[in-house]
């Protein structure tokens, strides 16, 4: 594997067992090969079960590889440290309703291994980026689902990452919050660092990627920049016409 | 992941539980209980009794026929040293009891008649406001019962459920999938997460139980001037025994991830255990079911010795409170010792590895589980 890639996925597989048909395995993903670099932002598209969420999952270790391999910031899998450098932003985040925004915080930096000196003025300039700074010691359970998912941004950078994985982030996000996602991703992008994006919303992934990788049914079926994937067209006439296709 | 690492881990954990006890309301519920049980403690007076010790020996000599002896060992017994063999007329009193179930007041009255000096004490609650209840013992066995009436009875049933059905939700609210992925994205193991979980949930119950204990031990010491040391004992047995049943619910919370399955798990877990223990120690104590095939008699004492084991556990805190004298009613103690049926020790062990393997079952789920 390639030392300098941030992601790397090798003829990955992944399949769950179905319990409504005896012996037969679901393929959720299958052969998938493909890399995020530095300095990249890579979109991951396809329709609803094209295997997505699933290749996220595997690459942060929620699940277990069937076969192939991974490398995550040029380490298998297996290797948990190298999370210390990632942060993931989930698309329904459900922070428990007890903490503040601020204690909340501080539990998931310290799981991070963000050394507390560091920690504390941090989390002070990430709930004020993330527009939470009046709000920050107030319980989540009286947050809107807008409010949630800026705190479950500001989580994610907690630990300043190389990697950020974005898995539909945009969900309950307003305008201003779409805004700052953008800034977010080209922070992490200036500071040498990878972003694998998850989303089904077109102006995002024009707006943010640089390259794209479509998943039908499991499968890697076109990858490359954004550019090559348009050929001029607008991304949801592209990809309609990668789906009919099926990857033709 | 290294040491340090997992107990700064674990530190966390537990703080955070600590934070979701508070905010769900059970750290201050539970500390009303003690701080009204304490308050209750501090109301109570002991009055009238006089000291104890062995009286008329002299009496003795005249009297040594084995039937009088058999049965001022029995008032004794009953009564503590405080009914002595002084009279010959203690058959009768031995006669009352020969099954172990006799009307009390009839043994009382029955040596007062022989010339047994029974104690004479008055126990009073809400610091007299209550009428004064009469008590045939001395200080300490009234102090002794009223802990057993604690710890046995508010902590270990009462407080027990309580914090079964009240934290049962800690759980399966942390390993939801869209609340745990977060956290499974962190570079902590999942060995550390469920078990800094689970130590939060055993942390805040046995800061609950030492908070109970200390405070009713204090405030009755205090009142009555006896400072029992069985009563600590409590505090390991009490954990223990809340340990063991959370166990259960945890295993549950990992596979079904359901607050409602894991309450009424837990409580139904629990009860048929103690329907197991006691129906065991029922056919120890039953002479009746001796004729029981072996087959079944094997069945019962794998059963017995593979689950926990909660009236068990009971029995155990009673005897290390020392009021067991006063509480033949669950199970004849003296009678399954006799016939071979007690083995405390190892017991409490047999429950605890159960407990152990419960916990085990639910870490590999929870390690092994695609989230």
């Amino acid at each position: 594997m390639s030392a300098e890639a941030l992601v790397e996925f090798r003829r990955v597989y992944k399949t769950y067992a179905d319990p409504w048909s005896r012996g037969r395995d679901v393929v959720a993903v299958r052969d998938a090969t493909l890399r995020v670099g530095p300095g990249e932002v890579v979109g991951l598209l396809g329709p609803n079960r094209a295997g997505k969420t699933t290749l996220i999952k595997l690459l942060l270790g929620l699940c277990r590889l069937s076969g192939g391999e991974i490398a995550r910031l040029g380490r298998p899998l297996s290797d948990r440290r190298t999370l210390a450098q990632v942060g993931y932003v989930h698309e329904n985040h459900a922070f428990p309703k007890y903490p503040t925004a601020r204690a909340l915080l501080e539990f998931y930096g310290a799981l991070a291994f963000v050394p507390q000196d560091i920690l504390q003025p941090r989390i002070g300039r990430l709930l004020e980026r993330v527009g939470l700074a009046d709000r920050a010691d107030e319980p989540i359970g009286r947050f809107s689902k807008g409010m949630v998912q800026r705190l479950g941004i500001a989580q994610a950078l907690l630990n300043e990452p190389r990697l950020l994985v974005l898995d539909e982030p945009t969900e309950g996000l307003d305008l201003s919050g779409r805004v700052l996602l953008r800034e977010v991703v080209a922070d992490v992008v200036g500071r040498g660092g990878g972003v694998l994006l998850v989303s089904h919303v077109a102006a995002e992934v024009e707006q943010v990627c640089t390259r794209a990788v479509v998943l039908v049914r499991g499968q890697v079926v076109r990858q490359g920049s954004l550019a090559e994937l348009l050929k001029g067209r607008p991304l949801e006439t592209a990809l309609a016409e990668i789906y009919q296709g099926g990857g033709a | 992941m290294t040491a340090p690492e997992a107990i700064y881990t674990l530190r966390w954990l537990v703080r955070d539980t600590f934070r979701q006890a508070r905010a769900s309301g059970i750290f201050w519920l539970m500390v009303g209980v003690t701080l009204m049980c304490t308050l209750v403690c501090t109301s109570v007076s002991v009055s009238g009794d006089v000291p104890l010790g062995i009286k008329g020996e002299a009496g003795i000599e005249a009297v040594q026929r084995d039937d009088v002896r058999k049965a001022a060992g029995v008032v004794a017994g009953v009564f503590g040293q405080a009914a002595s063999p002084a009279t010959a007329g203690l058959a009768e009193v031995a006669a009352f009891q020969a099954d172990g179930h006799y009307p009390q007041y009839k043994v009382v009255e029955a040596a007062l008649r022989h010339g047994v000096p029974i104690v004479q004490g008055e126990l009073s609650l809400g610091f007299g406001a209550f009428p004064a209840i009469e008590v045939n013992r001395g200080r300490e066995d009234v102090v002794r019962t009223f802990q057993f009436q604690l710890a046995g009875w508010v902590a270990d049933a009462f407080g027990l459920l309580l914090a079964l059905i009240w934290t049962a939700g800690f759980l399966p609210a942390f390993v939801e999938p869209s609340a745990v992925s977060v956290l499974l994205a962190k570079p902590v193991s999942r060995w550390s997460l469920l078990s800094g979980k689970i130590l939060g949930v055993l942390a805040f119950v046995g800061f609950q139980v030492v908070l109970f204990i200390g405070l009713t031990w204090l405030a009755l010491g205090m009142r009555t001037g006896v400072w029992t040391s069985g009563y600590w004992a409590c505090v390991p047995l009490l954990l223990l025994h809340f340990a063991i049943f959370f166990g259960f619910s945890a295993m549950l919370a990992v596979s079904t991830r359901s607050t409602v399955v894991c309450v009424f798990g837990a409580i139904f877990f629990w009860l048929i255990c103690w329907a197991m223990n006691y129906g065991r120690h029922a056919l120890w104590l039953q002479p009746e079911l001796s004729d029981l095939g072996g087959v079944s008699r094997f069945l019962v004492e794998s059963a017995y010795w593979i689950l926990p084991k909660p009236l068990d556990i009971h029995l155990v805190l009673m005897q290390a409170i020392g009021a067991e004298t006063d509480h033949r009613d669950v199970v004849n103690l003296a009678e399954l010792t006799r016939v071979g049926g007690w083995l405390p020790g190892l017991s409490i062990l047999a429950s605890a590895v159960a407990g152990l393997a419960l916990y085990v079952a639910a870490g590999y789920e929870f390690v092994t589980k695609d989230y």
